[in-house]
């Protein structure tokens, strides 16, 4: 539209789609490998994740590429045991909250008036808690534990997706199709499913693959501090809990900590990705 | 004969893309006269606005060779903080649309300020604004000391192009370029805007290169003409001798384009075909695909600028 | 804005209610339960006898006057704990945050100026590391690499475990030891910082980064960019002026979004550092399931949240003229 930029009909062509490209096809080859880990893991793990198999504390070697913790565990396979925790209760978390959210979001954006007033107050009470505070005051008081590390980080999460979806119906309610649709007789709901939602997934799709890594992180953090999974389950962050225990015995928090990073890291990558992908589609830049 | 402010020979512009490299322009040769108004009419992608940007160093990922010179200084290949000092100060530049060419953080007295301030290093702050209200004044804008102040957001479209055409001759440069200055805007606005500018050239001895695809502004403004297409001028000259005997088959087919008063028309006429994309360039001359008076010898070479009557054109046929 | 901070109130108690154990063990704990007048008290102050709203009503009043309860840990009263130990917790996050902001700030927009360039790839590759830390795991490796084996930075803590803090003024040991005139002690105050702030800026450094550098880069495709440098201002002006202005406004919003973080990494990173603030007094509520702490931090930390979005906002309309007017 400016006459400034170069004044070329350039094809639409793309070169390369953006996720096959760079950092996110490293994002994508790195998250397979973890999902196919934690999938397959009890079938060909050399050791097993929760009983001693050998002296405690031991350095790295070629038999214990990650050495033993303190209690002779093999700290290379309990680390590749926590993606079995870590990645399934990320992806019920993210789930949940996406579902929970689009329910809210929708029927406030959808619905208006008192609806609206109300859903966006609880919205906004529950996200004026620093995600962590809140998780951790709702875990301890549900109890400690994995399940209700679980049902609080929904808690605390759905209100992200309830905005975002809240923010794509109204916007898409006002489009011109919406109104014709409504002239020729076609019931909200219908609206709402056949219009409305498949034009709101996008940023949902960006989001939940960047909070993906968040939630692994939070997960992580909760157990770090004793709320989560606890011991002796091969959870990440619990796992550096030990590993601060037995501070000159690095291997011990190295592993999981690793572990951590690569996977925040891969969903990163893969997030911004689809991002940059996604935005360019919607601009039609 | 006086010497030529901008001298332009041969000029090409290459752009690299994924799908190879893109030539916007090829070949192009123009002048630019003092105080004269020239109009560069062409189609989306005939390269005119690349042409000019290319020349003042606007277009960084762009490949710039042949010649281009200011009052005989070469501006290609020239260094870039150079050519910033011929931007704005000697050639100014304007752009289409003046919704989004000013900063709306900024009051329009600061960003004009800027610019006077960025070629005049001895201008203070507050006498740099108040310059500005002059030049706002000049450009007919009322109440101008107030309007010093104000954003962008409080003025009107044909108020902000008014701002940016005072911007662009603060600094008393020589060539005004307008690059479609008046599509933006209301029909009663352009007239105006227009206006403007034949006062401001007259009473500045600027020399305006007008950048445009209507030819109704060129026929009303210009006192010369540059037919571009496909990234080489197919004719130019004189305004009246043009309109009355176009030579080039392209010219032809724009002004037959244009509805007449004093004509029937049975049908909408238009040129066949679309406009030539410079990634796909015929051997020889573009024009071929569309032109109805296309001859053998017209796929051999490209035509090259040759008299044609009162104007030059670059035409195997008719040249 | 009154009503959000009832509401937060509101759901605290909720939370503090959903617990299915009897409320009394949440107030007093589990080693009290045994001793009468601890109950009793507890019951006439909290109105646990009576019905839920009733309870909640009395929590309100309790509230309002500042009562929060008593930690079992500390035996003290929750709010004074927190008075405690807000400053450290606000030293080491305005350090983290001007720090990290600096820096984020310089990084982005080196990127954005040398955009798909060496710099760029280098800069966006940091931030996205910072994003991706777990800081309690950046705490370890960091004290383990450069205090316990290399031994260029000092230990745990804020300050040497046999020096004493100076005299509380502001309550920063950074800023009171210069009160004081003692420089020796400023020198390892600000050395106990540096670690943790750094661990926690570099999460900071992430955020900042990418947002300054993805603003700029839209703002480098605006208009009023392309018309300034025709119209030939030095490039250094079409940054400075051009776009950080318009840059600057989203980054104001995410100064309370980076918030956010800083109070989570904050909890994570003071427990490493055995810093004794808000943040590790909140772990140690959890870990020992000292209700009356965990529900004191949380709402402090609502408010906390709350009031630097307020502060944002009121930022925001200053910045832009636009929102001003209007």
């Amino acid at each position: 539209m400016t006459a400034v930029s170069a004044p070329l009909s350039v094809p639409r062509r793309r070169v390369r789609p953006p996720w096959l490209r760079g950092p996110a096809l490293v994002g994508i080859v790195v998250l397979t490998l973890w999902a196919l880990v934690a999938l397959t893991l009890p079938l060909w793990t050399p050791f097993d994740p929760l009983a001693p198999v050998a002296a405690r504390l031991q350095e790295p070697s070629w038999s214990h590429l990650m050495g033993t913790d303190a209690l002779g565990r093999d700290v290379f396979t309990r680390t590749l045991w926590g993606a079995r925790i870590s990645l399934p209760v990320a992806a019920i978390v993210i789930m949940s909250s996406v579902i929970v959210g689009t329910i809210v979001g929708a029927a406030a954006g959808f619905f208006g008036g008192w609806i609206d007033a109300v859903l966006m107050r609880l919205v906004d009470i529950t996200m004026a808690f620093p995600p962590i505070l809140l998780a951790m005051a709702i875990t301890a008081s549900l109890g400690p534990g994995i399940r209700n590390a679980l049902i609080a980080m929904v808690l605390v999460w759905w209100p992200i997706y309830a905005r975002l979806l809240r923010a794509q119906v109204i916007a898409v309610r006002e489009r011109d199709f919406v109104e014709s649709a409504h002239a020729i007789g076609a019931s909200r709901w219908l609206i709402l499913r056949r219009y409305i939602l498949p034009m709101s997934y996008t940023p949902v799709l960006v989001n939940a693959t960047m909070d993906f890594g968040q939630v692994v992180l939070l997960t992580a953090s909760l157990s770090f501090i004793g709320l989560g999974a606890r011991p002796p389950s091969p959870e990440w962050g619990a796992m550096i809990t030990e590993g601060a225990t037995n501070f000159y015995q690095w291997w011990i928090a190295a592993a999981p900590g690793l572990a951590i990073l690569l996977v925040v890291m891969a969903f990163n990558f893969v997030g911004d990705a689809l991002r940059d992908g996604l935005d360019v589609k919607e601009q039609g830049r | 004969m006086t010497e030529p402010l901008l001298s332009v020979r041969d000029l090409h512009v290459t752009f690299a893309t994924p799908f190879g490299p893109v030539p916007a322009v090829r070949g192009l040769d123009l002048d630019v006269f003092p105080g004269e108004a020239l109009a560069i009419v062409g189609e989306s992608g005939s390269g005119k606005s690349v042409t000019m940007m290319a020349m003042l160093g606007l277009l960084p990922n762009a490949t710039v060779s042949g010649s281009a010179k200011f009052r005989g200084t070469e501006m290609v290949g020239m260094q870039s903080s150079a050519l910033r000092r011929i931007r704005g100060r000697k050639v100014s530049m304007i752009f289409q649309d003046p919704m989004t060419s000013l900063n709306p953080v900024l009051t329009i007295g600061r960003q004009m300020s800027l610019v006077m301030r960025a070629h005049q290093p001895g201008l203070s702050k507050k006498a740099a604004l108040a310059r500005a209200a002059e030049l706002l004044d000049q450009v007919a804008i009322s109440q101008p000391a107030k309007q010093v102040h104000s954003y962008p957001h409080e003025l009107s479209g044909g108020m902000r192009q008014r701002v940016m055409i005072a911007m662009a001759i603060s600094n008393e440069p020589e060539v005004l370029i307008a690059d479609e200055p008046t599509t933006a805007l209301d029909v009663t606005v352009q007239a105006q805007i227009m206006d403007l500018l034949g006062d401001l050239r007259r009473e500045h001895h600027l020399a305006l290169v007008l950048i445009t695809h209507d030819l109704g502004v060129v026929a009303g403004d210009a006192d010369r003409v540059a037919v571009m297409y496909a990234g080489r001028v197919a004719e130019t000259g004189d305004v009246s001798p043009l309109f009355a005997d176009p030579g080039h088959p392209y010219t032809r087919g724009l002004l037959e384009c244009l509805p007449r008063l004093d004509a029937r028309h049975e049908v909408q006429a238009a040129i066949p075909g679309v406009p030539a994309s410079p990634q796909s360039l015929p051997p020889g001359c573009p024009f071929t695909p569309r032109c109805r008076f296309v001859v053998d010898g017209c796929s051999e070479a490209e035509p090259v600028l040759a008299p044609h009557g009162d104007t030059m054109i670059a035409c195997s046929v008719f040249a | 804005m009154p009503l959000l901070l009832l509401g937060i109130a509101s759901l605290v108690f909720v939370v503090s209610r959903l617990t299915p154990a009897d409320p009394l063990v949440s107030i007093v704990g589990e080693r009290n339960l045994n001793n009468p007048e601890v109950v009793a008290a507890a019951k006439a102050r909290w109105g646990l006898d009576d019905t839920v709203l009733v309870q909640y009503s009395t929590y309100m009043k309790n509230l309002v006057q500042g009562e929060m309860g008593t930690s079992f840990t500390t035996r003290k009263p929750v709010l004074d704990d927190l008075i405690d130990r807000l400053p450290a917790t606000l030293e080491l996050t305005f350090t983290a945050l001007i720090g990290g902001s600096i820096i984020g700030i310089g990084l982005g927009v080196a990127a954005a100026r040398k955009h798909n360039k060496f710099v760029d790839h280098i800069a966006r590759f940091f931030a996205l590391i910072g994003s991706s830390l777990p800081a309690f795991w950046s705490g370890l490796l960091v004290l383990y690499v450069l205090y316990a084996r290399l031994g260029w930075f000092p230990g745990p803590g804020r300050l040497e475990p046999r020096s004493t803090p100076p005299g509380r003024i502001t309550g920063f040991y950074t800023i009171d030891s210069l009160l004081h005139g003692n420089v020796s002690l400023f020198w390892e105050a600000t050395t106990h910082l540096i670690l943790p702030a750094a661990v926690l800026g570099w999460g900071v450094v992430g955020i900042v980064t990418r947002l300054v550098r993805a603003s700029l880069l839209d703002e480098f495709s605006m208009e009023y960019v392309r018309v300034g440098r025709a119209m030939g201002l030095r490039e250094r002006t079409v940054v400075n002026t051009h776009a950080m202005r318009n840059a600057l406004l989203p980054t104001i919003t995410i100064v309370a979004f980076t918030f956010a973080f800083l109070l989570t990494g904050a909890v994570l990173t003071e427990t490493v550092f055995s810093w004794p603030g808000v943040g590790s007094y909140a772990v140690d509520a959890s870990r020992n399931l000292d209700f009356p702490a965990i529900i004191g931090v949380t709402i402090l930390g609502g408010v906390a949240f709350l009031v630097t979005n307020l502060i944002t906002d009121i930022a925001y309309a200053f910045a832009d003229p636009r929102i001003r007017l209007s």
